[in-house]
């Protein structure tokens, strides 16, 4: 369970988050939308500790991140997988090693067999080839990429995964590629998810719940139906945009 | 004209009271990286004590390093010495003994050119390599995706590399002496009225242990500086691609200034004990 409490942080004057709280149940997705420059990324750095809050807390598994300690935040962090918005891959490593890095903090303690194995395992989930595990990051493509990119954010057997913009800058098929990955993931593997997206058709196709931060606040938070169906017009706005924007002017 | 002489006063005030800010502004940004140089100084002398974690690292930044230096170290030493013992000879012609020319060629390589030479070299080579690499995974979030999976950046990045410089720096100190010297030899031989035997002794009556020790302890400390100041610059990294090019641009002038002031403290302090 990930409880985000009362959570604020500010960049010089610009106020980025405004006492946020939600909480995302076991072995559900939510999707967070917001106007780009609204601090999703940022929200979502605070759960596994990369940005520290000025004010609240965000509490995994009944460890709050803000007054963790070293080891127990890498502990968190070997719990919760992140996909990065670019794919994040290190460019110096091979996809192989790359995934094996998601494996455990000290590296993979497997037996080298079991290593392999394992990273062949998780390119089978992200229908990858298990020969790719020896190119290097620059020889994939940018879909490749973002699925390697969550290869190696599950590769640990995390219970938590965080897609930051997983399907931007794709063409719509790879898009629609990686969207069914993650409803597969949460399906076959049962992990607990939040996707920061701006992709609402896809959203919609795996996640349970919606939140909607605007102007750092959470401006809605519930079923996906209720998000359909919202008379709020900042929601509508989002939900259908064309006609609303044509409206509100 | 009147009018744009009663302005001149305010203009001035108003220039005089930025002076204040601009000074206070650069008092707390000196305080800022000497209390973030300190820190991360302190991270990697901690980090080092878990070579488990890097060594892997370490060796391909030792090859890196040490192997892919040598073609640029062996050509600016060899320019280096032959330019020193030419100019020296033109100088001490019909002055001087000639074999003054092997005492001054050595003097010059084994204290100041090899190390200060290879060190200025690798500025630019090791040092802007680094603020580029790492800034560039700065801002590609690569660094943000090691702390995310449970990995210390200073100990993966910092550490290696560090280590590396500080280890790798000094035989290629001895390699830019020996081809300093060689070079600085036959240019003598080349272009002046000395003979090799002349050289020699000229060489041998300045050489002592000391020099060369020296040299090593100056190459050890230039080499962790350049890195260190690599690293730490790189890991500060904002922005795209324009931050990575501040980056770098950075990295070289402030590790060039950071090898002069080395060098300048290094000679009262090494000759102090020698």
């Amino acid at each position: 369970m990930i409880d985000i409490i009362g959570l604020s942080k500010s960049f010089g004057d610009n106020v980025v988050l405004d006492d946020v709280s939600f909480s995302v149940r076991e072995g559900g997705t939510l999707a967070l939308f917001g106007p780009s420059g609204t601090g999703k990324s940022v929200l979502l750095k605070h759960i596994i500790g990369l940005i520290e809050p000025d004010e609240g807390d965000v509490v995994v598994d009944g460890v709050s991140i803000t007054n963790a300690n070293r080891r127990e935040l890498n502990q968190v962090r070997q719990r919760v997988g992140y996909v990065f918005q670019g794919a994040a891959l290190f460019d110096s490593l091979s996809v192989g090693e790359n995934i094996q890095l998601g494996m455990d903090v000290d590296g993979c303690r497997l037996k080298k067999k079991e290593c392999e194995e394992r990273v062949a395992e998780c390119l089978h989930l992200v229908n990858l080839h298990p020969s790719v595990a020896d190119l290097y990051p620059i020889e994939l493509s940018g879909g490749m990429q973002k699925r390697v990119a969550i290869a190696r954010a599950f590769a640990g057997h995390q219970r938590y995964l965080l897609y930051d913009e997983p399907t931007t800058g794709l063409d719509p098929e790879n898009a629609f590629i990686i969207t069914n990955l993650i409803d597969h993931l949460r399906e076959e593997i049962g992990v607990t998810s939040i996707m920061v997206t701006h992709d609402l058709d896809n959203a919609f196709l795996v996640a349970d719940r919606i939140a909607l931060l605007y102007e750092g606040k959470i401006r809605f938070k519930g079923p996906v139906d209720e998000f359909r169906e919202s008379v709020d017009p900042i929601v509508r706005r989002f939900v259908n945009p064309s006609v609303e924007t044509i409206h509100a002017a | 004209m009147a009018e744009t002489t009663s302005q001149m006063p305010a203009k001035a005030g108003a220039l005089l009271s930025r002076v204040p800010a601009a000074i206070g502004g650069s008092i707390i940004t000196i305080l800022h990286h000497s209390a973030g140089l300190t820190l991360v100084t302190f991270h990697t002398v901690v980090a080092m004590a878990r070579p488990r974690r890097y060594y892997r690292a370490l060796l391909t930044q030792m090859y890196d390093m040490g192997i892919g230096s040598i073609p640029v170290v062996v050509l600016v030493a060899a320019l280096a010495g032959a330019v020193t013992s030419q100019q020296s000879g033109y100088q001490f012609t019909g002055t001087v003994p000639i074999w003054v020319i092997g005492s001054v060629v050595a003097a010059s390589v084994l204290t100041e050119l090899g190390p200060l030479v290879t060190a200025l070299v690798l500025v630019g080579r090791i040092g802007a390599r680094i603020g580029a690499e790492l800034g560039t995974m700065v801002v590609t979030e690569q660094v943000d995706a090691l702390r995310a999976v449970g990995r210390d950046p200073v100990e993966q990045l910092v550490v290696p590399r560090v280590l590396a410089g500080t280890l790798m720096l000094p035989p290629l100190v001895v390699l830019a002496d020996f081809v300093g010297i060689a070079s600085g030899w036959f240019g003598a031989l080349l272009t002046l009225p000395i003979t090799s035997a002349e050289f020699i002794y000229g060489v041998r009556t300045y050489f002592h242990d000391f020099a060369l020790w020296f040299g090593l302890i100056k190459a050890a400390v230039f080499g962790a500086t350049i890195t260190f100041i690599g690293c730490y610059v790189g890991l500060r990294a904002t922005g795209g691609a324009e931050g990575v090019g501040r980056t770098t641009t950075s990295v070289v002038v402030s590790g060039t200034v950071a090898i002069m002031f080395w060098d300048a403290v290094l000679a009262r302090l090494l000759k102090a004990f020698g």
